[in-house]
């Protein structure tokens, strides 16, 4: 119905959030005057750390559904309110026995890693298409590769080796990245390392990652389906595998390509970072606030979903997905299609 | 809302509302009773009022009429459960009262919706010839015979929702008109769901830079 899914993000450690009647009430001490949002217009809230909600505000959030996540300022997941739990058993045995059968399994997997290699490879593409010379050529030499992962996908005999895959398509990725970045002198990119980001650009997309993977567990549970039992990742305890899965295909398009853009264009510059005596970077407050404002704005452009015929916008596309492997899990579809950009 | 209680005689117990949704579309009721898809959008529009006057249980007193708001009935000898919106009581009779949003559909699924709950007053001793249907669009009631005929029909259309929840089929959808003004439209996917086979792209080969925009 409301297929709006406005997230409210609040960030500024202090503020507190009050349920005042039919909204909520955001208060900051040093800030005067109050703010007044009305509740229908918010389907999920998600907080960063130092920033309170009522008790009064949690429960009638759970009451009608709407959940609210914790992060760190870091856009690490730290808890999660959902209320009751959507009543699908059905669908949940259903993707209980997928997980459990070593074909269904696979072909899920296949799919969800396919649709992030296709989407990294335009990534790569598009940004080959912009530029020359040894950059170009590196470029198209990284999708060129990860053309051949693709092909490799179609030998996988289990879902580990398609993981496998997945593994060596992510290492090949990420070694282009310094060709992605037109200021590469001054953002250092080195991989991906994420225990702690060592470079601003990994810290960005590690945040970016945290406010991807908010979205995607919020659509799966929207769905009904549970977020801990994967099929790409398999189930390990206290990780939220599927929700890692669906993940994949939008990793490159919906994150990485904001990332780079950020820095690129110099959105973002140093100051919006600070580095850790451990060697570790994290994102200031202002730098945080820049970084929400664009993942905010880029939620709301549209993208083509060629299996829908339609457009559909960035916030919504998780839930489109989730819907869409629920169909299939529960038999309407005779396949899981990825999300592929075209 | 799925609340799948068991009526006294074991029958999986039928919410009246299925009956409704099942008249509209088979596979809306699945998604609905089966699927646990929705819950408040499809009900908030379709009932918007009921949340207001109609809702609050009350009852009225009149010249030998009584008037009762938001009434539970049920019956047990075919496993039907539900709330009417306002029941009128004169004597032996009951005149069961369906608050629509929209306007009067003459045979719609309003009045399956209707006998189903004369069928559950019928059971607890009333005589039920007629109910209404009153549109909110229209200010009006429109009378509806409670004939035999409409109430097998009832008796039909939960034993086979009741086949539905009961095995947890979910039908293909229908993909058409109908599919343009459903609520669940977002959940169902009609157009990907309706049985025809789906294309299964080729994945794993390399596909070239598309259109899309910055
Ligand atoms: S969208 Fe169409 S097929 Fe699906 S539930 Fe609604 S009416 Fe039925």
């Amino acid at each position: 119905m409301t297929e709006l899914l406005n997230t409210l993000y609040v960030q500024t450690p202090g503020t507190s959030l009050h349920l005042d009647g039919d909204t909520v009430r955001v208060f900051h001490p040093d800030q005067t005057g109050r703010r007044l949002l009305p509740l229908v217009r918010i389907d999920h809230f998600v907080v960063f750390g130092g920033v309170n909600v009522t008790d009064d505000l949690i429960l009638r959030c759970a009451d009608d559904g709407r959940s609210i996540s914790w992060l760190t300022g870091n856009g690490r997941f730290r808890a999660r309110t959902v209320g009751p739990t959507t009543g699908n058993p059905l669908l949940r045995q259903a993707q209980h026995r997928v997980a459990d059968s070593v074909e269904q399994r696979l072909q899920i997997a296949v799919a969800m890693v396919a649709g992030k290699i296709h989407n990294s490879r335009q990534v790569l593409l598009r940004t080959a298409r912009d530029t020359s010379g040894h950059r170009q050529v590196a470029l198209r030499a990284s999708a060129e590769l990860l053309a051949e992962r693709l092909g490799l996908l179609g030998t996988a005999a289990s879902a580990n080796e398609v993981l496998g895959v997945e593994g060596i398509a992510a290492r090949d990725y990420f070694a282009a990245m310094p060709y992605l970045l037109t200021e590469s002198k001054e953002w250092k990119a080195s991989g991906r390392n994420k225990r702690p980001p060592t470079d601003p650009l990994n810290c960005l997309l590690s945040f970016l990652y945290g406010m991807l993977r908010v979205a995607v567990q919020g659509a799966l549970e929207q769905v009904g389906l549970d977020p801990y039992i994967g099929f790409l990742h398999g189930v390990r305890s206290g990780k939220p595998s599927l929700a890692l899965d669906l993940m994949e295909e939008f990793r490159p398009l919906l994150a990485d390509r904001l990332a780079l853009t950020l820095l690129n264009r110099r959105e973002l510059t140093r100051d919006d970072f600070e580095a850790l005596p451990n060697g570790g970077y994290r994102l200031t407050d202002g730098g945080r606030k820049s970084v929400l404002g664009a993942w905010q704005q880029s939620r709301q452009r549209s993208w083509q979903h060629v299996q829908l015929g339609r457009e559909v916008p960035g916030a919504l596309l998780p839930l489109v997905q989730a819907r869409l492997l629920a169909r299939h899990l529960r038999g309407d579809l005779v396949a899981y299609q990825p999300w592929m950009v075209s | 809302m799925t609340d799948d209680s068991q009526a006294d005689s074991g029958l999986r117990e039928v919410p009246l509302s299925a009956l409704e949704h099942y008249d509209y579309c088979h596979r809306q009721t699945a998604l609905i009773h089966v699927e646990g898809v929705w819950s408040e959008s499809a009900e908030t529009v379709r009932g918007d009022l009921s949340h207001t006057a109609v809702d609050l249980p009350g009852i009225q007193r009149r010249r030998g009429l009584t008037v009762v708001r938001s009434l539970q009935v049920w019956s047990h000898v075919h496993g039907l459960r539900g709330i009417c919106d306002v029941v009128e009581f004169e004597q032996g009779t009951a005149t069961p009262v369906e608050y629509k949003v929209g306007r009067y559909l003459p045979g719609g699924p309003a009045e399956l919706q209707l006998a189903g709950q004369a069928l559950c007053l019928i059971e607890a001793g009333f005589a039920v010839p007629t109910g209404y249907v009153y549109s909110v669009a229209e200010r009006r009631r429109h009378p509806v015979p409670i004939t035999a005929e409409l109430l097998d029909q009832v008796v039909r259309a939960a034993e086979a929702v009741r086949e539905l929840i009961v095995t947890g089929t979910l039908p293909a959808a229908r993909n058409d008109a109908r599919c343009r003004k459903c609520s669940l439209r977002e959940d169902c996917l009609p157009e990907l769901t309706d049985g025809r086979r789906q294309a299964i792209p080729d994945l794993l080969t390399p596909r070239p830079l598309g259109q899309w925009r910055d």
